[in-house]
């Protein structure tokens, strides 16, 4: 098997024709994988780039759920309503107030946290009863919001390509959410050397889990360990599919339609 | 005078007095949403799906309710010498709080 050494490639085309032939097609293929590898960089780039330039989270979320919930009813002439452009507005001072109401009970609750702590355990206040605390506080949390990619995940965890996203680790997820999750159970399967995958295809994001360097579906796998480590961590999973779905804007038909029947 | 005061409070609840987030959320979007017709104001159009909406919004501040109290309880795992500060920071808050209500209320 001939050895191709980058520097020498140029003499090795001319040095015969049919050799000539094989490495312009060499050359040729070396030059579409790095148009390939620049169309992903590129799109990684726009991706990036669309993610920064998004409002802050709460004004998302807010204007997302003012979409969701509210409607504009109107009482008139069917063809005004047709020709008229009905929208709702204010949203924005909407935040505006409701970070001070954010503001006004976080204040309120570290009086509470600290008083209940000073009359619950007084002098007895120690790491065990604190980690207790923790515990019953963390198991409110992540349940009823969907958590954004940059909530759970680092971006050193995971990478986003042209279409497949890959978890990595879980080694920069906040405290708060490892304790939400199976962590030991979820953290062992990446220190493994496994990860979990999202492709792309056909217009829904698929999960795939890696066994033995092969990727391929879980869902509708008999392989005991794949499902065991959906069962132990679905709220991580769903969380995993929501919090992609939400990067790269778009809906995620597996989560509503396949993961939800098996959980 | 507090319980003519208190009558008009009533008035304003939307839900039952115990459901305090729930109402100034409710009173939040009644005070800046406004349906628009072309930008324009229009007495033929109006807001439905306020209270789905609140649902929703009192989830968030929860939340964050939520989040706080955890990072108070982290930061005295790692910090122990916190514990003996409580006392001193918690009447801090206490005169906070009571200034914010009194404010409030105002």
């Amino acid at each position: 098997m001939k050895q191709i050494v980058w520097e020498n490639a140029d003499e090795l085309v001319d040095s015969d024709v049919s050799e000539k032939y094989e490495y312009n097609q060499i050359f040729k293929n070396i030059k579409k994988i790095n148009y390939k590898l620049m169309k992903k960089f590129s799109n990684i780039d726009e991706k990036k780039l669309v993610l920064t330039e998004q409002k802050p989270k709460i004004n998302r979320l807010v204007d997302h759920l003012i979409k969701e919930n509210i409607q504009v009813t109107y009482s008139g002439d069917v063809d005004e309503a047709l020709t008229k452009k009905l929208t709702v507005e204010g949203s924005d001072k909407l935040v505006e107030k409701l970070n001070t109401i954010i503001e006004n009970y976080k204040t309120a609750t570290e009086l509470s946290v600290r008083e209940n702590l000073k009359y619950k355990y007084g002098s007895q206040l120690d790491q065990k009863s604190i980690n207790q605390e923790i515990k019953e506080s963390v198991s409110n949390i992540y349940v009823n919001v969907t958590p954004f990619p940059q909530d759970i995940f680092s971006a050193e965890d995971y990478e986003l390509n042209e279409d497949t996203i890959t978890l990595r680790s879980l080694k920069n997820m906040p405290t708060d959410y490892m304790d939400y999750i199976n962590y030991n159970v979820a953290s062992k399967y990446f220190e493994n050397g496994n990860n979990v995958k999202m492709r792309y295809s056909n217009g829904s994001w698929e999960l795939y889990f890696e066994n033995n360097g092969k990727y391929g579906t879980t869902i509708d796998s008999k392989e005991d360990k794949y499902k065991k480590f959906i069962g132990e961590n679905k709220e991580f999973v769903a969380d995993f599919l929501r919090a992609t779905s939400e990067l790269v804007g778009t809906k995620n038909i597996l989560l509503e339609k396949k993961l939800i029947n098996i959980l | 005078m507090k319980k003519f005061t208190d009558s008009i409070n009533e008035k304003q609840n939307h839900y039952s007095g115990d459901q305090k987030l729930y109402n100034e959320i409710y009173n939040l979007i009644e005070e800046t949403l406004t349906p628009k017709m072309d930008g324009k104001d229009s007495e033929r159009i109006s807001l439905i799906g306020k209270e789905s909406l609140v649902n929703e919004l009192s989830k968030i501040v929860q939340n964050e309710i939520t989040r706080t109290k955890i990072q108070i309880l982290e930061s005295f795992k790692t910090t122990p010498n916190l514990i003996q500060e409580n006392i001193e920071v918690k009447d801090e808050l206490f005169d906070m709080v009571n200034e914010t209500n009194r404010l409030g209320k105002c």
